[in-house]
């Protein structure tokens, strides 16, 4: 399995390799949502997330991130009630 | 184990947690609502026609609103006694990591990029102890990219 997997990535990356890029974008807009329901014994959290996101090239390997997310969530989670321990 | 509180919080909690037995755990749902904002520069590694691997230091801020959701009697007492009747607190907090990503253009101006930050950052430290309240977040996602 492990053998496949390395072929697979070998086989990629040398399709492309010697294909460098020729077009770069100066400026870049990510939108993104995700969704996660995760039950738990423990933690339950069930949680949706938006996501906005910009890069500006500086140059070719370079550039200036930002980015802002909203996340809700409903979740409970055990609380330890144990003395607290400095160590 | 020790507890998710800290001192002065188990102090001014102490009179409901001694009706506890030793070693109880409790469990309070509570809705959340987190904004984040980040920015900071980007190493962009442009090695393959398609294929662009990223990595940056990740600095930013966080603002956490919570509203508790007692379900019963004592995690009521316990929710009001910390936080007060309306069950309501929020925080803010800085955030400093590192994160890096793959994205991947198919067409010119259409992508897909998933990446990862993993951050510490101290929140709601007015009654949480220092054990629970550095976290670390492993936050990945795909976004569709428009160039």
């Amino acid at each position: 399995m492990r053998r496949v997997f390395l072929c697979a990535v070998v086989l990629l990356v040398s399709a492309s390799a010697f294909a460098q890029q020729d077009y770069v974008g100066r400026f870049n807009a990510f939108g993104g949502y995700s969704f996660l329901d995760s039950p738990n014994s423990i933690c339950s959290k069930m949680a949706s997330m938006g996501r906005l996101a910009s890069t500006s090239s500086v140059g070719l390997r370079l550039a200036l991130t930002s980015a802002y997310s909203l996340e809700v969530h409903r979740w409970w989670q055990a609380i330890s009630m144990l003395p607290h321990s400095s160590s | 184990m020790a507890s998710d509180f800290n001192a002065s919080t188990q102090q001014q909690l102490a009179p409901i947690l001694v009706l506890l037995p030793p070693g109880a755990t409790i469990s309070v749902p509570f809705d959340a609502r987190t904004s984040t904002y980040a920015i900071g520069p980007q190493i962009n590694i442009r090695k393959l026609k398609k294929v662009t691997f990223l990595v940056r230091p990740a600095l930013g801020a966080l603002h956490e609103d919570v509203t508790a959701k007692p379900a019963d009697p004592l995690t009521a007492a316990l929710v009001a006694g910390l936080l007060g009747p309306s069950g309501k607190t929020s925080s803010t907090a800085t955030f400093y990591g590192f994160g890096g990503g793959v994205d991947y253009f198919p067409k010119r101006h259409v992508g897909l990029r998933v990446t990862a930050d993993f951050v510490h950052f101290a929140i709601f430290q007015s009654f949480l102890a220092a054990v629970t309240r550095y976290d670390s977040r492993l936050d990945p996602h795909f976004s569709l990219v428009a160039t």
